[in-house]
């Protein structure tokens, strides 16, 4: 079996306008503050492609309301691509499935 | 019988003298063997002061008397005449010659001169009257006849009391028994678990009592000893039983318990617990010294009374404490005759005894611990200890995290550990307890946070325990869900995740008890 991962993995692509960012492992309270400073401050447009996360808690769910938000107040863009399973369960639960800039296939 | 009247010789001849007085010798002789010969079987046989009263008139009747009472106990028995009645009570044998009796109005049955023969017995007296003379060795005979009947009458009472005895010892162990089907000496192990019971009654009846209803398992202590305390505790386990039938528990447990209990004058503490097969209890303390959760690992968490004796104040509600016993984990019910008993110094057994004894034994093992430790001490009350042990073979996970929000992977790790990986509640148990674990160590300050858990079909029963400052998060007020804001979600998952989600501050820390299951999907939000 393989064992999940224990750490957030993030590789940010692209270009300053226009720039994707990359996660892998865990998004929980413990890996929010290095993924908040990694994401910020917000490129004019941001893909956040979620394919390698295997779990999110509420503090990862909050720290995307938060980039959503503060992408508002600048004008600016968040798209989530590539939502898996077990976030897009923490997603559900929590109604943000549907509140959040989520791009499916 | 009577002398023949001699004629031979005269009266001045001393031959003719001494024969005729030896011949009343042997006619008295003659007479008080019959007396004897008549009486002595009917003394014997005798059963009731009246018919002692027939043999004194019967012996009155074979020295040719026309009358006699008995009095016994301060009572005529049968009847007296007045004159009689109002006589005090004769210290010696005592014969009243003629004359010495008034006799006229207004005095009954007395209305001849008569001598009267009184003649004390140990619990009162003989009378004789109605004729002239008393002889010698009439009074004799009487005397004879007060002590047979004294000896008569204790040998009476003496079989009667050995009867009442008798009657009373049967009467007890019928009652024993009773008692014992009401209060056994065994209780069945519920399945998945072990029960151990000891009791021990400080008399044939104990006012400790235990008893199974269904899946409950109930242990008391009623007020008193003895007969009255079997009696109330039968009338109690009745109670229990009708209340634990009634749809409505909480209401017919106060109706059933206090009620009877007031009316009797007594009071009993009581510890109840429903035992259901996946290791999830609910535990009653009223009025009883606190029941014990005894972890696999010997931690220990105390069930406190939550309401004074039933029976003394009314009842408001009781409260429920659930608890969930993960495979291993013990529950120990006990009474005050444990940590009551004393050394030879008068030093109570002690409540920090006991519980060093419950975290140390194995669980199996703590009543044999119990009453090996007690050897030294005096059990002077009821004792009883009972011992329900989950099955410790069973799959089941402990944990111990740091207050360290790096080690949150390691709850998936506890998870994963008990939880086949496609089990429904996987994903969510991990996001519901995760969230439990962030505010017990963001929100409480907690160094430690023990994660107990175990599955039971799609459900997850989970025991969080941390060391942090008091705070009841079941309490916390929820969002709404969807909202994008940037706080809150973490509540929201785990009121999703927990069918049942319970709070209890205990000794040194926090306690949550969940049973988590997988959430219903989500219906989607109304669109804009």
């Amino acid at each position: 079996m393989n064992r999940p991962p224990v750490d957030l993995n993030i590789e940010q692509r692209g270009t300053d306008a226009a720039r994707s960012i990359h996660l892998s492992g865990r998004l929980d309270a413990h890996q929010v503050p290095a993924f908040l400073g990694a994401a910020q401050p917000l490129a004019p447009h941001t893909t956040l492609d979620l394919a390698g996360v295997t779990f999110m808690d509420s503090s990862g769910l909050a720290a995307l309301v938060k980039l959503v938000r503060s992408a508002r107040e600048q004008a600016a863009s968040v798209e989530i691509v590539n939502v898996q399973d077990a976030v897009r369960l923490a997603m559900e639960i929590t109604g943000l499935y549907a509140a959040l800039p989520i791009r499916t296939a | 019988m009577s002398v023949p009247a001699l004629t031979a010789g005269g009266q001045d001849d001393p031959q003719a003298a001494l024969f005729t007085e030896l011949l009343e010798q042997v006619a008295d002789l003659s007479d008080q063997l019959v007396f004897l010969h008549r009486l002595i079987p009917q003394a014997l046989a005798l059963a009731s002061e009246a018919q002692a009263a027939e043999l004194v008139q019967e012996a009155a009747t074979l020295i040719n008397t026309p009358r006699a009472a008995l009095k016994l106990g301060g009572q005529w028995i049968g009847g007296a005449p007045g004159w009689l009645r109002d006589r005090p009570a004769p210290r010696r044998p005592t014969v009243l010659p003629t004359g010495a009796m008034h006799t006229g109005a207004p005095f009954v049955d007395a209305w001849r001169p008569t001598a009267v023969l009184l003649i004390p017995c140990v619990d009162g007296h003989v009378a004789m009257w109605g004729k002239r003379q008393f002889q010698a060795g009439e009074r004799s005979l009487i005397e004879t006849l007060a002590r047979l009947l004294d000896a008569a009458l204790e040998a009476q009472r003496a079989r009667r009391e050995a009867q009442r005895h008798a009657l009373q010892q049967r009467d007890r162990q019928q009652a024993q028994a009773v008692w014992r089907a009401v209060a056994p000496e065994t209780l069945v192990s519920p399945a998945g678990y072990q029960l151990n019971l000891h009791s021990q009654p400080a008399s044939d009846f104990g006012g400790d009592f235990q008893f199974q209803e269904r899946d409950w398992v109930v242990v008391g202590d009623v007020s008193g000893k003895g007969l009255p305390a079997a009696i109330i505790t039968a009338m109690f386990a009745t109670s229990f039983t009708v209340a634990v039938r009634s749809a409505v528990l909480n209401d017919a447990l106060i109706d059933a318990l206090h009620d009877h209990l007031e009316r009797s004058g007594a009071f009993c503490t009581l510890a109840a617990v429903q035992v259901r097969p996946d290791g999830a209890l609910r535990v009653v303390n009223v009025g009883h010294p606190p029941v014990l959760v005894r972890r696999a690992d010997g931690s220990l968490e105390e069930i406190r009374a939550t309401a004074p004796p039933i029976g003394t104040f009314p009842l408001v509600n009781i409260d429920f404490e659930r608890v969930w016993l993960h495979p291993g984990d013990a529950l120990l019910m006990y009474s005050d005759g444990l940590f009551e008993a004393e050394d030879d110094r008068g030093a109570p057994f002690g409540l920090d005894r006991l519980n060093a004894l419950a975290s140390t034994a194995a669980p199996g093992d703590f009543n044999a611990e119990a009453l090996r430790a007690l050897q030294t001490y005096t059990v002077t009350d009821d004792l009883t200890l009972l011992t329900l042990h989950r099955d410790p073979a069973a799959p089941g996970v402990h944990r111990r995290l740091p207050g360290d929000l790096a080690a949150l992977p390691q709850v998936g790790e506890a998870l994963r550990e008990a939880l086949a990986p496609d089990h429904p509640v996987l994903l969510p148990a991990e996001l519901a307890v995760t969230e439990l674990v962030v505010n017990a160590v963001r929100h409480g300050g907690a160094t430690r946070v023990d994660l107990r858990l175990h599955a039971s079909g799609n459900d997850l029963l989970l025991t969080l325990t941390d060391d942090g400052a008091p705070f009841d998060p079941t309490r916390a007020e929820e969002r709404e869900a969807g909202e994008l804001r940037e706080h809150g979600y973490g509540l929201l998952i785990v009121r999703r995740c927990a069918r049942e989600w319970h709070y209890a501050r205990k000794r040194g820390g926090n306690r949550q008890t969940l049973r988590l299951r997988a959430p219903a999907p989500v219906p989607p939000p109304p669109g804009p």
